[in-house]
């Protein structure tokens, strides 16, 4: 996994609620392998007609924003069905983080797991950071790891959450299925102080 | 000295904890995991390391995405890329010594109908799969969630998945719901009440008299749609009614080891006392039928209601999304719901097609015909064998409604049964996002009882009006 500790690039704004999974990644291509890549199907509906034609309106098209790799996201983004195809189009489309109003309990989990920084930095924030955006497309960002915090220009400083574990994980690009499997001695500790079989 | 009051969900938490983190995650052991037939990459993931399933034997895989509703068996799944996934999760079962409930065994169905139809899940215990309704299992009294299929992989290898603590909310009702109305208006009246994303990062405990005279089959209803406020998840205190309707059960213990886990069963719900971050109440008795009317499951009026006015919307955001909805759906601020012309009934999935809701969209349609197309889809096999046992699938085939095989079918439309675009369908599932049910689609989401009633009448009808004496 590509490790993220600084991040200086083009933020996109999406204020959308409840912009859910289905809208990320469409059902319909859920049988498709991950081999060819998800860019064409982020957002796929909003970004393609039916007859593959370019909406020339919806965000990600606008040439201002061509190459964003931060998205900026509105309330509840991602919640809906727990397809990791999501993360996997936001990824292959380009983003490397999304900072949100809030989240989808699920996505933002399964994000970091797969190298995409997730943060949600409320309400007040997220609107101030599009408004940004949207006077000024093509604005570029700062996400600071380590410092756990985002740099807007003309706007300053705004910090996020994110726990010890996520961070490192994210900051060196670690695998989260080796760190896992560190935690075997604590894992078997547990297996012989319960009925695992039979919990009660 | 006294222990410090629990509740129900920091009792399962606190006897899972395997490790924590400085926010308050932990690394949670996980009894149950399932699989349904999505992507394969949860094995790759293992096969690429050289490591093996941890525990199989605490692991099941379905077929339910993808199972077609006609015919039943592999070779009726026309789309190649279907049958690929199927067949992959098939061999990737057996190489694992995974129990697999596949299309043609009479275990199959959708595994939040299987997996307690089949006493797997039990309450106390923590539940994972890589599908955003696990919780449906909280209606057991487990602790229940979706994860990514990453995270589920590192269930597959370890059997432990980190979780963020979510906060705790409890939902209490009062009172009984009314003739007519169902777990399915209970839990759409709450999703109206505090809104999509409005319990997001909560385990939500459901409580009261109301919960507490609710069948098994409504307690999962419950639970299944409290998904959709953003929940983490959704449970409900084990009691009798849970430990009758598990004792017997192929998976659940027998026996000594039965009366074992329910006295320890006992020791779960919530102390008096315990504190919960959130507490919300409601009096059932209040309640009637509910309808969804946008594309958002929050978006939902009594049935004899009207849609709103993106005028009267509390923010500009609100009156957008609206505005949204409302072209999405074909319909103006203003109008009834009811009367209107439906093109579609859809009764199926994880939330309303256990043999219950079965048993009350058949008590609506029986004698009466179908002025509209529709479809009742059994959540599971055994569902469909009990329900053709009493005779129910000749009440819908008498109306001229379709009986078809169990699936999740047209809830998410992956397996090619869809809605087709500018069709208006009542459907009894849980999302009516812009083109879950297939691109185009406008969905209504609402009881089985008022998706029967649809059927019957062709238009979106207040279900009670058919129950009032036999007239018709
Ligand atoms: S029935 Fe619908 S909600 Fe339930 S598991 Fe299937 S697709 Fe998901």
């Amino acid at each position: 996994m590509t490790p993220i500790d600084r991040l200086t690039a083009r933020a996109v704004p999406l204020p959308a609620a409840n912009m859910d999974t289905d809208q990320i990644f469409p059902a319909r291509y859920m049988s498709r392998p991950r081999s060819g890549g998800f860019a064409d199907l982020a957002f796929r509906d909003h970004r393609f007609t039916a007859d593959g034609a370019t909406k020339p309106d919806f965000v990600l098209n606008q040439p201002a924003y061509a190459g964003a790799r931060i998205l900026v996201a509105g309330k509840n983004f991602a919640c809906g069905s727990a397809r990791e195809q999501a993360v996997h189009a936001l990824l292959d489309y380009g983003f490397r983080a999304v900072i949100a109003e809030s989240l989808g309990d699920i996505f933002a989990s399964s994000a970091p797991e797969n190298g995409l920084l997730a943060v949600a930095v409320g309400p007040e924030a997220a609107q101030a950071i599009q408004q940004r955006l949207a006077a000024e497309p093509g604005l570029a960002l700062t996400v600071d790891l380590e410092r756990r915090s985002i740099e807007v220009p003309g706007l300053g400083m705004i910090a996020f959450a994110i726990s010890e574990r996520r961070r490192e994980m994210l900051m060196h690009g670690l695998d989260p299925l080796s760190q896992l499997l560190l935690m075997e001695p604590r894992i078997a500790a547990y297996e012989a102080a319960h009925d695992t079989a039979m919990p009660d | 000295m006294r222990e410090t009051p629990r509740t129900l969900f920091e009792k399962i938490w606190d006897a899972h904890t395997v490790a924590t983190d400085d926010d308050g995650s932990a690394l949670l052991y996980i009894d149950r995991h399932y699989l349904q037939d999505g992507s394969p990459r949860k094995f790759t993931l293992l096969e690429d390391r050289g490591l093996q399933v941890r525990r199989p034997d605490l692991t099941f895989a379905v077929h339910d995405h993808y199972a077609p509703t006609l015919g039943g068996r592999l070779s009726d799944v026309s789309d190649a890329a279907a049958r690929q996934v199927l067949t992959d999760l098939s061999r990737h079962a057996r190489e694992n010594g995974i129990e697999i409930f596949e299309l043609g065994d009479r275990r199959q169905g959708i595994i939040h109908v299987v997996g307690p139809e089949l006493g797997i899940s039990l309450p106390g215990t923590t539940i994972i799969a890589s599908d955003s309704h696990t919780p449906t299992h909280g209606g057991l009294g487990a602790f229940a969630i979706g994860a990514g299929a990453g995270e589920c992989a590192g269930v597959l290898a370890t059997q432990c998945c980190w979780v963020a603590r979510p906060k705790t909310m409890r939902v209490s009702v009062d009172g009984r719901l009314p003739p007519g109305t169902s777990a399915k208006d209970l839990a759409l009246a709450v999703l109206g009440r505090i809104g999509a994303g409005g319990a997001s990062g909560h385990a939500v405990e459901f409580a009261g008299p109301a919960i507490a005279a609710l069948g098994v089959s409504g307690r999962l209803t419950l639970c299944n749609m409290i998904v959709e406020s953003g929940a983490r998840t959704g449970l409900i205190a084990p009691d009798d009614t849970i430990y009758t309707y598990l004792e017997g059960r192929p998976y659940a213990p027998a026996s000594a080891a039965f009366d074992r886990a329910v006295a320890g069963w006992r020791r779960l719900p919530t102390d008096p006392g315990a504190v919960f971050d959130r507490e919300i109440s409601l009096d059932a008795a209040t309640l009637g039928p509910m309808i969804s009317w946008g594309t958002s499951p929050d978006q939902v009026v009594p049935v004899g209601g009207r849609v709103p006015d993106p005028a009267a919307a509390a923010s500009a955001e609100q009156a957008a999304a609206w505005r949204a909805a409302l072209g999405y759906m074909g319909l103006a601020p203003g109008d009834a719901l009811e009367g209107l012309k439906v093109d579609r009934v859809f009764i199926g999935s994880c939330t309303n097609a256990r043999l219950e809701d079965l048993r009350e969209a058949a008590a609506v349609v029986r004698g009466r015909t179908a002025k509209t197309r529709a479809w009742v889809v059994p959540g599971s096999t055994a569902v469909r064998a009990a329900a053709e046992a009493e005779g129910l699938h000749t009440v819908f085939k008498d109306a001229g409604i379709e009986w078809r095989q169990s699936s999740c079918s047209m809830c998410v439309a992956q397996n090619g049964d869809k809605v087709e675009p500018g069709e208006r369908c009542i459907s009894t599932t849980n999302r009516n996002f812009v083109g879950r049910q297939g691109a185009g689609a406008r969905t209504h989401l609402a009881s089985p009882a008022l998706a029967a009633a649809a059927a019957v009448t062709g238009v979106i009808t207040d279900v009670r009006r058919l129950m009032e004496g036999a007239s018709r």
